[in-house]
């Protein structure tokens, strides 16, 4: 019996065949297990070739290598065109079965005419958005929607038959923990590093922090200046809407947001564009809020306003164009809050301040047709309110008279006089408390402009 | 798994080229080992040639090899002696019937007087295969490259 799996009688038939008539068993045994060691060797070589090409299937073209590393005399004529198909020789009973090779004769007509085997493509370059600000566009080097379901896609490479995402669930669920369950990751997580996660809480709360000047001046000139935030964008901006609900009773607070939302927008390295949504509340908040931190009488919510307005003015100007709903709808929601006479001063105080910065046809068209009835208001507060109620309606002549001057007429005051009526004029345009304030200022620039 | 597409391609193109110098010589038909082990040699040949002319040209700090390169790569493996009665005798073969028959074999097209540029085998294959199936079959595949320029020189 042969220790190897090479059969002695091969051994002796190949030593027929190169005329050694009778060998005997004992070196065919020994030549038996030399060839097997040489086979070893050969495959193990080749199997080198071909874990260093990155593949799992053994090619003729390795063993060619092989052979070549190990000087073994190679072999021609092998190639992976075609599989080789071993036919089974019909050989008398009882003796083992006879494999060949099917070597047929062929014509070189066929083989001239043979249609090519599949053109490969060549090895090219190209670019592609893998996502765009988060989100990942629908071409074909993107993963589909469908692909998005958790499990499949860590599954996906390790076995032929896809488990469903709802069987991979439920074995998860009964602790059997299966190959294909092992790496399920989220497809999408936004990976922050510790630095930047340390920056972010020290930022917010130095902003937060109303005692610490300095410290928070720090914070907002690092949000001006510094590159590389883009990663905590949208998490500033989610603080910062945030942060601004939970402290309308701050005015400390809420004007050091707005002014961590005007450093966001300041800074050349960030991409704010995307969040402008997010971003528009917490400034309109700021903007017409009715009551805005916690004592009715300090008056420094008036520069909180005018700085929401500020920033309201900045948004529409760069992103206007990009959202063009955005100047629309922010200049409805301010006419409204100013023609609401049920709303408090304040509230109107910042809708004038939204509209001024909506520009000058804004004024034309939507507020000057508005003053003489707002005055009918203003008028009643001045009569019957109290001190405090007063000032703030003052504050409102003011704001309006402001958002007028848009309006003055720059154009040769000069050479263009005033009607002799244009008092009755002005007070017959926007009601005889503005006329007058504007007649005192004797401002003819203006005068023109309102009178046009 | 490209790599090995593109040798099968390769191979096959080889073959057919074998099969043509086999033809050229007076043979109709072989056995199939027999083709692909003439083919696998020839690969080895040439493969051999251009190892050696590309040495040749990197002693001489070239990037390409030149002719100069070619004939001490030919010498090197014995196909020439490196005298110049040797070098004739390849230039009077190349010039001589045999490789006549072998062209007439193949299919070239010399170049006449409709012709501009002389055609190989390839290109009219590829030709062949682009009335055939439309030119999207070669679209960004290893021989678009010289589809193109086969374009730019024809316009």
């Amino acid at each position: 019996m042969s220790l190897t799996v090479w059969n002695i009688e091969s051994i002796k038939d190949v030593a027929e065949m190169l005329g050694i008539g009778n060998l005997a068993d004992e070196p065919a045994a020994a030549i038996a297990m030399d060839l097997e060691y040489r086979i070893h060797q050969v495959v193990q070589e080749a199997t080198k070739f071909m874990v260093h090409s990155k593949r799992t299937v053994l090619t003729s073209a390795d063993i060619s290598s092989a052979l070549r590393t190990l000087n073994v005399e190679p072999l021609y004529g092998f190639n992976n065109s075609r599989p080789l198909e071993f036919h089974e020789a019909a050989v008398g009973a009882g003796q083992n079965s006879l494999y060949y090779l099917d070597d047929e004769e062929v014509d070189f007509e066929k083989i001239i005419n043979a249609p090519l085997p599949k053109v490969p493509r060549n090895i090219s370059y190209s670019a592609h958005w893998l996502a765009i600000e988060g989100v990942q566009p629908a071409i074909p080097q993107n993963p589909t929607p469908s692909d998005h379901t958790v499990g499949e896609w860590a599954s996906k490479g390790t076995s032929g038959v896809m488990p469903g995402a709802s069987t991979a669930a439920k074995e998860a669920r009964n602790g059997v923990t299966s190959m294909d369950n092992v790496e399920i990751k989220p497809l999408v997580r936004h990976v922050l590093s510790k630095e930047l996660q340390l920056y972010f809480e020290r930022i917010t709360s130095a902003l937060l922090d109303e005692t610490n000047v300095e410290l928070r001046d720090a914070a907002l000139s690092s949000l001006r200046d510094d590159p590389g935030l883009h990663q905590l964008l949208p998490y500033f901006i989610m603080f910062l809407s945030d942060s601004v609900t939970r402290n309308l009773g701050n005015l400390v607070v809420l004007t050091t947001l707005m002014h961590m939302a005007w450093a966001l927008l300041d800074n050349p390295n960030l991409f704010v564009e995307p969040y402008v949504q997010q971003l528009m509340p917490s400034i309109l908040t700021c903007l017409v809020a009715k009551r805005l931190g916690s004592d009715p009488n300090n008056h420094e919510h008036y520069a909180l306003r005018d700085l929401a307005a500020f920033l309201l003015g900045i948004v529409c100007d760069r992103f206007g164009n990009v959202y063009y709903t955005l100047k629309p709808r922010v200049t409805r929601t301010a006419l409204k809050a100013f023609l609401d006479n049920t709303k408090p001063y304040s509230t109107h105080y910042g809708a004038i301040k939204g509209l001024k910065t909506m520009g000058k046809e804004a004024i034309r068209v939507l507020v000057v047709p508005n003053i003489k009835v707002y005055e009918v208001l203003v008028r009643k507060t001045l009569e019957k309110g109290n001190e405090e109620e007063i000032y703030e309606a003052n504050k409102c002549m003011d704001a309006l008279y402001d958002a007028l001057l848009l309006l003055r007429d720059d154009q040769l005051p000069n050479q263009r006089t005033l009607p002799p009526n244009a008092s009755g004029l002005l007070e017959k345009n926007v009601g005889s408390l503005m006329a007058e304030k504007i007649m005192k200022e004797n401002d003819t620039s203006l005068l023109l402009g309102l009178l046009e | 798994m490209e790599e090995t597409q593109i040798d099968e391609l390769y191979f096959s193109l080889m073959r057919i080229f074998c099969s043509q110098t086999l033809r050229a010589a007076g043979i109709d038909r072989t056995k199939v080992s027999l083709l692909n082990s003439f083919t696998d040699i020839t690969i080895r040949y040439i493969r051999l040639l251009s190892e050696t002319a590309m040495a040749k040209a990197e002693v001489g700090r070239r990037s390409c090899c030149d002719l100069g390169d070619l004939r001490l790569a030919m010498e090197e493996i014995g196909l020439l002696n490196g005298s110049e009665e040797d070098v004739k005798t390849l230039v009077e073969w190349f010039n001589g019937p045999q490789v006549a028959e072998l062209r007439r074999v193949s299919g070239f097209v010399q170049d006449s007087e409709t012709q501009v540029k002389p055609k190989d085998w390839l290109t009219s294959l590829i030709q062949k295969q682009i009335r055939v199936s439309g030119p999207e079959r070669f679209y960004e595949t290893v021989f678009s490259a010289s589809n193109e320029e086969e374009d730019v020189k024809d316009s």
